[in-house]
């Protein structure tokens, strides 16, 4: 069986909006803040584990305890967590709310194939592949794994090319075209499946995404340089701002005039601000940053809506994430400072 | 004439209390299962979620003064 069962066990049949958006931004409450990483920070990966294993985290810290220690410990539990939390949301969202959350959920099925293939391209044991994979989206975990177990790069992709959703996929093909193939996919997928929901806020939201993954690639491709196949690759059609078509010029233009253009679309203020800046990381950060204050203002708007579930689902991917860099940071000895940059918060 | 200002009033009184009720109803359903939620992920809400849950009733209590008020001040008087 490689689909997975919680995507079609719903406990109601019918979303209630009032309570799903309630209970979520309960959930929500419960995130950790900016001081609890600032207290995280000044801890040690030990002290760390067991103050996950106190709070949010504490069924999955003590599941695992077991098996694992220390950082192995905490990677495990974040990304069991993050997957048994996302779970339960299908599980509370009823029919309606919860086709939305599949939709994004699909994308950690990407995510999971792409941490098996780099993990098996650059022959890493099945331990370290492991650790990256998150138990949610599509694909039943036990398929996930049973991926994990195939010994080469192209059998792993002879068996997906068994599902009707990963055909297009080719042994031959370079790991980055492979992942930005299924990137595209992935949106394409559900722009045609909302189809007839073009002015819906939920694909403004999937297209908002799509334009600030299409303008992140446009400045490092204007950074670093840029081949006509990469740029091809690279790009993914149904932007909200600007079409395909539009950016073989964008990535062409003067940087006066790029900014100029830019200006005229949200992200504007966005990129002027770190323009200058050396490094892409803080615009990169900013630019997800825009894409939650989108799921934020629309949920002010209407509560009656799914923006407080793709908003919840964001906040608690960044609280892992934000977990798994403060405990790398420390497992390598980083400093606090430069840990904490690096937080998204 | 005087016998449709008496039947006015009595159906006036009957929609109010109907209205009102149904008025409540919904803003209850609303409220509760929203309440319902919070409660379910933090336990200690469960006192603001009740004292939220039963504020709509004030509506029906509304609808029934305007009712009792009818049949028994308004309606004496017409007869």
């Amino acid at each position: 069986m490689d689909s997975n069962a919680a995507f079609s066990n719903h406990y109601f049949e019918e979303t209630n909006y009032s309570y799903l958006n309630t209970r979520v931004r309960a959930m929500e409450s419960k995130l950790y803040k900016k001081d609890t990483y600032l207290k995280l920070l000044n801890m040690e990966v030990s002290q760390i584990a067991r103050f996950l294993g106190e709070g949010n985290y504490k069924y999955e810290i003590e599941f695992l305890s077991r098996n694992y220690k220390g950082i192995e410990l905490i990677e495990h539990s974040i990304n069991f967590n993050l997957g048994n939390t996302y779970n339960k949301l299908i599980k509370i969202s009823g029919k309606k709310a919860s086709k939305y959350a599949f939709a994004i959920f699909s994308r950690w099925d990407i995510h999971n194939i792409i941490s098996i293939l780099r993990g098996k391209y650059s022959n890493s044991p099945e331990y370290e592949i492991e650790k990256t994979l998150i138990p949610i989206g599509e694909l039943s975990f036990s398929f996930i794994q049973s991926l994990v177990k195939i010994p080469t790069y192209s059998e792993i992709i002879k068996k997906l090319k068994k599902i009707e959703k990963y055909e297009f996929m080719d042994e031959n093909d370079e790991i980055a075209d492979l992942e930005s193939e299924l990137f595209k996919t992935y949106y394409k997928n559900i722009l045609e499946k909302f189809n007839n929901e073009k002015k819906s806020i939920f694909i403004e939201f999937v297209r908002t995404e799509i334009d600030i993954t299409n303008i992140k690639n446009i400045l490092r491709m204007r950074r670093y340089g840029f081949g006509i196949e990469e740029e091809q690759k690279n790009m993914i059609e149904g932007g909200l701002f600007f079409s395909i078509d539009e950016i073989p010029s964008l990535l062409r233009l003067t940087d006066a005039d790029f900014l100029k253009e830019m200006k005229k679309t949200p992200y504007g203020p966005i990129i002027e601000k770190h323009w200058h800046e050396t490094t892409l990381f803080y615009l990169e950060e900013y630019l997800e940053k825009y894409l939650m204050k989108c799921a934020k203002e629309h949920f002010i708007g209407d509560p009656f809506n799914i923006m407080p579930i793709l908003h919840y689902i964001l906040s608690k991917k960044i609280e892992v994430e934000n977990l798994r860099k403060i405990s790398r940071g420390k497992t390598s000895n980083l400093e606090k400072n430069i840990i904490e940059d690096s937080l998204v918060v | 004439m005087e016998q449709l200002t008496i039947a006015i009033v009595v159906l006036s009184s009957v929609i109010s209390v109907i209205a009102t009720g149904f008025a409540a109803a919904w803003a209850e359903k609303h409220i509760g299962s929203a309440a319902i939620g919070a409660i379910t992920e933090k336990e200690e809400l469960f006192s603001k979620g009740l004292v939220l849950t039963v504020i709509p009733e004030t509506i029906v209590i509304f609808g029934l003064t305007v009712s009792l008020v009818l049949l028994f001040v308004v309606l004496p008087q017409l007869l």
